[in-house]
Formats: C-alpha cells, structure tokens, sequence
C-alpha cells in the first residue's frame, strides 16, 4: 500500500514538473520576463482602460465576465446560508432589532 | 429621579452588556471613522491604487465585527436583516444593469463604453469605478448577513 502511494505521489511530482517547466518554457519564448498577455496587459492598461491599477483593470474591465461568476460565488453562499439558517432568522426577527 | 432621554438609557445598558473592557470599547468607538473611510476609501480609489471592491467591503464588514468584538451581539441586533438583503440584491442587479449597458450602446456586454477622463485621476476608468462600488456594496452587504445569521446561532435561544 505504501509502495503503491510513494508511485502515485512520484507520479504526481513528476507531472506538476513537467506542466510547470512547460509553463515557464512557454513564457520564456515569447520573449521577456513577462511572457504573452502580461506584455499586452502592462503595455495597453493605461491606454486603453484610463485606470493605473492592473489588477482592477483585468478584474473590471478585461475580465468582467469572470467578476460576475465570482460575485454570483458570494450570492449563492447567502442564499445558501439564509436558506439552511432560516430557523435563527426567524429567531432574530421574533427577539427584536432594537 | 431625573428621566434620561432614551438614547442615553439605550447606550447605557450597551455599555453593560459588553463583553470587553472599557479600554477596548473606547479604542473601537474613536477608530470607527477612520476604518469606515478606510474601507470606503478602498472601495473608491479601486482603479487608481491597490485595493478594490471586494477587500474594501470586507474592511467594512472588519469595522462591524470590531464593534461586535468590543460590545458583544446587542450592538450589532441593530442592523435589520431585510435591509442586507436588499443592499445585496440591489449590488447584483446593478452589475448586470452595468454590463447591459454595452450591449444597449451596441457593443457587446461589460464594454467599457463610459472610459474616458485623465488616468490617475477619480474619474476615470470608466465602468471599473462603478463596478467597484457595485461590488464593494454587494460583498460588505453579504458577508455582515452570513456572519449576522451565523452569529444568532452561537446565541442561546430562549
């Protein structure tokens, strides 16, 4: 058993290896430090967003898209909550907000 | 017996249900302004300086839970659940309505169409300052409603 997992675990080690090198790799031929779209998105941030923040810019702008998923993440976890915890809502609204 | 106003009665039996010391207590009251501006501060400059609408709603919420910390569960019964709800609600719907928008100019949905102004500056950055605020409502709104909810069932019931 333990045989077993030390492969599996070695397995493991070894893809994450070879993804990452080839992750790395990839970025290094394009030239640069910064590899692909982090070039476009340095480059072009200010010019075509008028914000100087580039995380903002790529979580409002470029990627709003994904922002609504994340949001709809939060809005799921309330609904989620108010709907299992509905017992001490119903408490909290009989007790009274003073 | 002098009759207090009722304000001052409230505050007072506040004051004696707290769960900390009178050293805490002062210390949250005198910090609420500067950590409300804070978080506010933070939801607003999201375009301009690290930050944004997420870790500035969560200051926000910090700020509360300070409160509770220093003051015990009274102090934060204040807040009506509906009115969180709302707030929330009005956070998604707003967003969508943002996105929408670039599709009513005729681009395609979440275009920044209203860019424009000097970078560097408040007003600029287009619908990222507004999704900012969009969404530092939203998170500040939702998460004080799970940890309200979730603080009710760590009180003993009746």
């Amino acid at each position: 058993m333990y045989v077993f997992r030390g492969i599996l675990l070695l397995l493991t080690l070894w893809f994450l290896a070879v993804a990452l090198l080839l992750a790395f790799g990839e970025s290094k031929s394009t030239g640069g430090p910064l590899g692909g779209v982090a070039q476009v998105y340095n480059a072009q941030t200010v010019a075509e967003t008028t914000s100087t923040n580039v995380v903002a810019a790529i979580n409002f702008d470029w990627r709003a898209y994904d922002t609504i998923g994340e949001a709809s993440i939060l809005l799921t976890a309330v609904t989620g909550v108010t709907a299992l915890m509905r017992r001490y809502i119903e408490r909290r609204r009989e007790t009274g907000a003073t | 017996m002098q009759q207090l106003p009722r304000r001052r009665v409230q505050r007072q039996q506040v004051e004696r249900q707290a769960e900390m010391t009178v050293i805490v207590r002062t210390i949250v009251r005198a910090l609420l302004p500067t950590l409300l501006a804070f978080g506010i501060y933070i939801v607003t400059y999201g375009h301009l300086t690290p930050g944004g609408g997420f870790q500035g709603g969560m200051i926000i919420v910090g700020t509360v839970m300070s409160f509770y910390l220093a003051y015990g569960y009274n102090i934060v019964r204040q807040f009506h659940e509906e009115d969180l709800d709302l707030a929330e609600h009005i956070g998604a719907l707003s967003y969508l309505f943002t996105g929408l928008l670039g599709v009513v100019a005729g681009t395609w949905f979440l275009t920044n169409i209203i860019r424009g102004g000097t970078p560097g500056t408040l007003l600029s950055g287009g619908i990222i300052l507004v999704l900012n605020f969009v969404v530092g409502l939203k998170v500040a709104s939702g998460t004080l409603l799970v940890l309200l909810i979730l603080l009710e069932s760590l009180q003993k019931g009746e």
